[in-house]
């Protein structure tokens, strides 16, 4: 059961409420105010009333009059704030014809927001004064003090500090004229003033922060603003630090930081006010930095093939989240490639010469055996029997138009000399060549001539001359010798022939002729004498 | 009625009452301690202590707040006109001692202080929660550091 009751005085304890706290006080002397934590103040001055007037006695004659009632004192507020007192009451009026007397003048205000003369403290009444004969007679009342009322707002008074209060007396009640048959009484002293305060408890500070802009790309800043009410205390702002009742400045955090704030004053404090800066991360993307909400052009290839197209994709950059996934910064297309074949490089678009044969015979041109070909992205046109990058040819003489040729290993075609006619070149042949002695026919049937040496007849009876024909050609010269000393030159013998001297023996006829192509040429012929016979 | 049902009733009705008090103090919006934000919650501001009312009170607010994390100084590099405040604080698990190195050229001009050739530095540590403010006068590029972790460094551009 005990034990029940303390979990009851807990649950008491531990709920939340609110008192709403104020304060007041009321100064019935003068004295100093020590102005408290407040939310709003609010004093009343009241001055102090003025004492009554004294009663008179209506005797015979002049009578006896009483005194005037003394007039209150004023009461302030800080000095400013002022109640006047009131004004004492004149005492009873005995002459020409008895009456009571005035009252005394009521007290005016300043210095408040309402100021209300005769509201404040009350005059005394006015005496009296009797005789046996005729009615009494009163002293007229006292005043009332004004009434000065004044609200101060939080923070135009400095908690803590001191402020001056008076306050008035009421002024003193006159005295009564003496002496009368039935008694006499003085005028009653007004009322003292006073000074009434109240106040209200102070309102928990609270604070603000703003944030302009209040999203941010990482690496750039913003205006971080904060104000304050009622701090008097401090105002503390996460990630900043305390600062002042108020300002701004400029942040520029790398990741979303919290700027919430709380402040503390003597009415305790609101509690925590949010304040975040986002910051959106900025993306990676090759060594180059992407902030959020930008885009970067990837590439899926650093290079593709010539004749290719580069493929890309635009990425962007989302809270440091790159979108897509090509990873290259830039692409090219490859220059078209080269052709390297038998050994050669050939750029693209150019050609060059390739041979089927490597060494091509004597008399044969490698132009013979060539192809140009030409390389277009890597690839060479023309057949792949054409397979070599050089040829060389066997030096040989050639003849041309008559003119002899010479191709040297490096199939160089140059002149070597022009034959004239008769001779001629010769495939091969690195001279002018001449054609060989010709025999020259001539006639017909039994007298027909070969052209060679003959000799007609042959078969002569001693001395008898004999005939010589010959008719050579291509050679330079030639000559006939007989081995009888005849001696015939000339290439030919004319159609009638060389006739020999008589021929007494056998003699033998040579022909010589050097021939034009160097050779030598030689022929002979034998004519014979018929032997002759004798009878013995 | 058995007494514990007595209780029970008591604590419904004091239950009521709390709430309507608590809604009532909501109206009036003077519930200590009724943060608007959950995430700080649990956010222990550090000490105010005399030495922060100093710097306070000397003050004239900062134009630019350079803030020290477990990253380094952010942001590492900051722009502010001649005669700007920048305040340097510790958000860091690590000390902090603010203290111009002259990388860029000159350790920032003036001593008077008992640590060292510049009065660009904090000359002593800053934990996490404290600040420090510097009033820049002299233009030029002043880089500087933390003594505590040179590694991390940061430039101020006075223009």
């Amino acid at each position: 059961m005990r034990s029940l009751f303390k979990v009851l005085f807990a649950a008491i304890a531990l709920f939340p409420f609110v008192v709403f706290a104020a304060g007041s006080q009321t100064f019935y002397s003068s004295g100093t105010f020590t102005v408290p934590a407040y939310g709003s103040l609010t004093v009343t001055v009241n001055g102090a009333g003025g004492g009554g007037g004294g009663g008179s006695i209506p005797t015979v004659g002049s009578g006896l009059r009483g005194a005037s009632g003394g007039g209150g004192g004023n009461s302030t507020f800080n000095g400013s704030v002022i109640g006047y007192g009131g004004g004492g009451g004149a005492p009873g009026v005995t002459s020409p014809s008895p009456g009571t007397g005035a009252a005394g003048g009521s007290g005016s205000a300043s210095g408040g927001d309402s100021n209300t003369a005769g509201a404040g403290a009350a005059g005394g009444a006015g005496g009296l004064g009797a005789d046996w004969t005729d009615p009494p007679i009163y002293g007229g009342p006292g005043g009332a003090g004004g009434q000065a009322s004044k609200a101060y707002a939080g923070g135009a008074l400095t908690p803590g500090s001191g402020i001056t209060v008076v306050v008035g007396s009421g002024g003193a009640g006159g005295a009564s004229g003496s002496g009368g048959f039935y008694g006499d009484a003085p005028g009653q002293s007004g009322s003292n003033g006073s000074v009434s305060i109240s106040w209200t408890d102070p309102p928990p500070a609270s604070c603000s922060v703003t944030l302009s802009p209040s999203s941010v790309n990482q690496g750039s800043g913003s205006t971080l603003s904060w104000s304050s009410s009622n701090a008097d205390s401090w105002l503390y702002i996460n990630n900043v630090g305390y600062v002042g009742a108020s300002g701004s400045t400029w942040v520029a955090p790398s990741t979303t930081t919290d700027y919430s704030c709380i402040a503390q004053g003597a009415g305790g404090t609101d509690g925590w006010h949010g304040a975040t800066l986002t910051v959106h991360p900025s993306c990676t993307f090759n060594g180059t930095t992407i902030t959020h909400g930008s885009s970067v052009t990837g590439y899926q290839s650093a290079t593709v093939p010539y004749g290719s197209t580069c493929t890309s994709q635009t990425r962007t950059c989302s809270d440091g989240t790159l979108s897509g996934s090509y990873t290259y910064a830039s692409c090219s297309v490859n220059p078209p490639a080269n052709c390297t074949y038998a050994g050669v490089t050939v750029n693209n678009g150019s050609s060059a010469t390739f041979y089927s044969q490597q060494t091509n015979p004597s008399g044969q041109l490698c132009s013979a055996v060539s192809q140009s070909r030409t390389c277009t992205n890597g690839t060479l046109s023309g057949s792949n029997t054409y397979q070599y990058a050089s040829c060389s040819c066997t030096p040989s003489y050639s003849c041309s138009t008559n003119t002899i040729q010479y191709t040297n290993s490096s199939c160089s075609v140059s002149n070597v000399t022009t034959c004239t006619s008769p001779s001629f070149c010769s495939a091969g042949s690195s001279s002018c060549l001449y054609p060989p002695p010709t025999f020259n026919q001539s006639g017909s049937g039994t007298s027909a001539l070969t052209g060679h040496l003959q000799a007609v007849p042959l078969l002569v009876p001693q001395n008898t001359p004999t005939k010589l024909y010959w008719n050579v050609s291509n050679v330079s010269s030639c000559s006939v010798t007989g081995s009888n000393g005849d001696h015939w030159s000339g290439t030919s013998s004319g159609s009638g022939g060389v006739t020999s001297s008589p021929i007494i023996q056998q003699t033998s006829f040579t022909l010589s002729c050097p021939a034009l192509d160097g050779t030598a040429l030689t022929e002979s012929q034998t004519v014979g004498v018929v032997p002759v016979f004798q009878e013995r | 009625m058995s007494e514990t049902k007595k209780i029970l009733g008591v604590l419904g009705v004091l239950l009521i009452l709390g709430g309507c008090t608590y809604i009532l103090s909501l109206m009036k919006g003077s519930l200590p301690h009724s943060g608007n934000d959950a995430t700080s919650a649990n956010i222990v501001p550090p000490p105010f202590t005399d030495e922060v009312k100093a710097e306070l009170a000397a003050s004239k607010g900062f134009q630019v707040l350079v803030s020290y994390t477990d990253n380094g100084f952010e942001p590492a590099t900051t722009t502010v006109q001649k005669g700007d405040t920048v305040r340097f604080t510790s958000n860091s698990s690590e000390d902090l001692w603010v203290a111009s190195t002259g990388a860029s050229g000159a350790v920032y001009p003036g001593t008077g202080k008992e640590c060292g050739q510049s009065s660009f530095d904090t000359c002593h540590v800053l934990k996490h929660g404290e600040f420090w403010e510097f009033t820049f006068t002299t233009s030029g590029t002043w880089s500087y550091r933390n003594n505590r972790n040179t590694k991390m460094a940061g430039v101020v551009h006075v223009k």
